[in-house]
């Protein structure tokens, strides 16, 4: 009963995680500037200025910020492209 | 030296005295100094279970365009240095170029970050530097002075 009952809370667990969407978080780093950040999450996730600056600070402020989320290989997709930019980038699963 | 943006899109550079092609020449001392593999640490970003994939199938690709940008920096400057004899001439870099010099200029700032951690050091901080850190502060603030140019009017 109870090896059962602990099964079944696993497996429950399990589909609940995979279900999560994944996100893409930037990092501040003290070479960036924050004008070429904002430009950088314009140009690679389409958004506008204003929300691309709104992030931009935020990871400024607080060290990172989750810049996007969905699906895994968009995410993965997204990390690659500001990598390039030279942003440190990475894709991390929602918590 | 003077640095500004043309009418056709791109940027000029023009040296005015010998000693500005030895300033542009730190660029690409600056981008490779310390040893920064940019790409690999870009790559260290990522989890650990999704690390061994991105060394293996991104970091590669990264690293090429990371040592292209320096590349084409390096050929544009020895050109036009060796054009103009050491003396005064024009570096012209086209708007499809930007990017990658912006690019350059940034892995040169991360080369000078890495050797001298100035983190927040203001220009007030100067005085106590050394000859040497106080050459790295400034040609820093100059490849950033650059870049502003290209972000405000180019890109």
């Amino acid at each position: 009963m109870n090896a059962t009952g602990t099964e079944t809370a696993t497996r429950a667990e399990e589909e609940v995680l995979t279900d999560l969407p994944w996100t893409v978080v930037v990092l501040n780093d003290p070479v960036n500037l924050v004008d070429y950040v904002v430009w950088a999450l314009m140009k690679v996730l389409g958004y506008a200025k204003g929300r691309a600056t709104m992030l931009t600070l935020e990871a400024h402020e607080t060290g990172r910020c989750v810049v996007w989320s969905g699906e895994r290989e968009q995410a993965e997709f997204f990390a690659q492209q500001l990598q390039a930019l030279q942003l440190s980038a990475m894709i991390e699963k929602a918590k | 030296m003077k640095v500004a943006p043309i009418l056709a899109g791109g940027l000029k550079i023009e040296a005015e005295v010998p000693e500005d092609w030895d300033v542009l020449g730190c660029i690409m001392q600056d981008a490779v100094a310390g040893a920064v593999d940019l790409a690999q640490r870009l790559g260290s970003r990522m989890r650990k279970a999704d690390a061994d994939d991105w060394e293996t199938y991104v970091v590669p690709d990264l690293r090429t365009e990371f040592c292209a940008q320096v590349s084409l920096v390096e050929e544009a400057i020895n050109s036009a240095a060796s054009a103009s004899g050491g003396g005064p001439g024009v570096i012209s870099i086209p708007a499809a170029e930007v990017l990658s010099w912006f690019g350059a200029l940034n892995q040169a700032r991360l080369g000078l970050e890495e050797r001298y951690r100035f983190g927040d050091d203001g220009i007030a901080s100067l005085t106590g530097m050394n000859a040497t850190r106080r050459s790295g502060f400034l040609r820093g603030r100059f490849y950033a002075a650059v870049q502003e140019i290209m972000l405000t009017h180019l890109m």
